[in-house]
């Protein structure tokens, strides 16, 4: 982070000239920028905050008299704080689409109010309280008469790109936009788009006619205010958008992962009600703060913690399962509980400028517990990382944690043997513990009845 | 209003051709609203007209008025 005046100014917090966010004694304010005045006023006195706060489409703060961080601010605001900052390459093809559909319903109130969103990334979401919301009210900005949306542009590239891909061509294209941060470009979109979506009006219009456009106008620029727009065509493009949006569509069915804990159940039914009750015993009756459950599959531990805890952010590896665990956290209204992808053995790293504008998962921990559930066999067989190695990356995660070790004669195990070399003498419960002990202190064992599982609860020595 | 930059670059290839797709949704939209509107004036006149329902229309709720007596009074 910066060191401004009296306060660190946010890393990813630069490029907009509205405002800024800083962070002063563990407290997170938003500066308002002098320049910005009139369209912040306006957010206010025109409703809109009051309406988009009712409707939970965005975050709520209050007008704070503390000393700005730098000169030339017209108010300082301390918004709501998002206990855990997801970034969009970690969200689902659901959640994502949830995100797209904020963005769009929240340009068309904010043009009821006479104001507009002046950028449209995907970084501005968060899933809050089992839903979408934006973060930064100094997007939204007064609207000049017959203007076009400036954001329409970074709209196509950070949602409906990514969305056209992970729906007709592949989900894991999601990946795409770790690397691409201001979104997919369209022309790369375009390309990877089967041939039969120039069919389909929307993605004809908004992918690829967008993408020609763009090269059509690369070294055309056009003169502000050169191009206008009836409110009527405005409503026409937003209308055109959601249509296209509600039209991708993606089964979570058939990953990889989705198959592999279908075919093969590790559990009896009334050894995975033990599992369940010796975890909730060795948590503890809480509060538990922040959870991390990695390896969550579709959440049925992190929906067990999570009456216990201020939020579980359930990680997995697979999208159907974080699919369809978003699924039942937006049916079951569940505050509680974020599913997120990550894999474990290439985590998000920190990205963007100068390495600092998105957080790595490490530098948004330690969570105050760690669940790693039938975990640690993926980690140190299917991935040939030594358990020291997995010690050590808990110990970075997690103040405390419960971890299950799935022992060589498991089935599981026994699989992932099948067909390989086996080089891994070394994977025993009591070589596990040693690596454990450099890190943690080992304060509570349960067996799994019915299995040869064991269940291990560690604090950070 | 005078014209205020944005701080992204809008692109201007997606300036114009939002303004083109935004016409020919707004387009869309009122033809497709006409469309119904046409639609609508059809069915207000059916070949049965015991067909309509009480609500069909203000007419067929409106009383019948005794026009002689209008005619008597010279009012």
């Amino acid at each position: 982070m910066t060191l401004a005046t009296t306060g660190l100014v946010h890393p990813a917090s630069f490029r907009d000239p509205s405002g800024f966010v800083f962070e002063r004694e563990g407290t997170l304010y938003r500066q308002v920028a002098a320049t910005f005045a009139a369209d912040y006023d306006h957010l206010l006195a025109s409703g809109l905050y009051e309406r988009l706060v009712g409707e939970r489409l965005l975050v709520r703060h209050e007008e704070v008299d503390v000393p700005p961080a730098r000169p030339g601010a017209h108010r300082v605001l301390r918004p709501e704080r998002v206990p855990f900052v997801s970034h969009p390459y970690e969200w689902s093809f659901g959640q994502l689409k949830d995100a797209a559909r904020l963005t769009l319903r929240l340009q068309r109130t904010a043009l009821e109010h006479g104001m507009t969103l002046k950028d449209a990334s995907a970084y501005n979401v968060q899933l809050h309280r089992g839903a979408p919301v934006l973060i930064d009210t100094l997007s939204l900005r007064r609207a000049e008469d017959e203007a076009p949306w400036v954001a329409y542009r970074q709209f196509c590239q950070h949602f409906l790109a990514p969305l056209a891909l992970m729906s007709k061509t592949d989900v894991q294209l999601g990946k795409l936009t770790r690397v691409f941060l201001d979104g997919v470009p369209l022309e790369l979109c375009s390309r990877l788009l089967p041939w039969s979506t120039r069919l389909r009006p929307g993605l004809l219009g908004h992918i690829h006619a967008h993408a020609a456009s763009q090269r059509r106008h690369a070294d055309r620029p056009v003169a502000p205010g050169a191009v206008r727009m009836s409110r009527r065509a405005l409503l026409g493009l937003l209308d055109s958008l959601e249509m296209t949006i509600e039209g991708l569509a993606w089964r979570p069915s058939g990953t990889e992962w989705a198959d592999y804990y279908q075919a093969a159940r590790s559990y009896s039914a009334s050894a995975l009600e033990d599992k369940r009750r010796r975890v909730l015993e060795l948590v503890g009756p809480g509060p538990l703060g922040v959870v991390w459950d990695l390896g969550a599959n579709e959440g049925a531990f992190s929906r067990a913690v999570a009456p216990r805890a201020d939020l579980v952010v359930s990680f997995d590896i697979d999208p159907a399962a974080v699919e369809r665990s978003w699924i039942a956290v937006r049916e079951a209204r569940d505050d509680r509980v974020l599913p997120l992808l990550l894999d474990l053995t290439n985590p998000s790293p920190a990205q963007g400028w100068a390495h600092e504008e998105r957080a790595s998962l490490q530098d948004r921990g330690p969570a105050d517990l760690v669940l790693a559930l039938a975990l640690v066999h993926h980690l140190a067989i299917g991935n040939n990382v030594p358990l020291e190695r997995i010690s050590a990356f808990l110990a970075e995660l997690g103040r405390t944690a419960v971890v299950e070790f799935v022992p060589r004669d498991d089935p599981m195990v026994q699989r992932m043997l099948a067909g390989r070399e086996d080089v891994f003498g070394g994977y025993t419960l009591e070589a596990f513990e040693a690596a454990l002990s450099q890190r943690f202190k080992i304060d509570g064992r349960a067996p799994i009845e019915g299995s040869s599982r064991t269940l291990l609860r560690l604090v950070r020595a | 209003m005078a014209v205020e930059l944005a701080y992204l670059d809008p692109g201007a290839g997606s300036l114009v051709l939002q303004v083109v797709l935004g016409t020919i949704a707004a387009g869309w939209v009122f033809f497709r609203h006409l469309l119904q509107r046409l639609r609508s004036i059809g069915r207000r006149a059916p070949a049965d007209p015991a067909a309509l329902p009480a609500e069909a229309g203000p007419r067929a709720a409106e009383p019948r008025v005794d026009r002689s007596d209008i005619d008597r009074t010279g009012r």
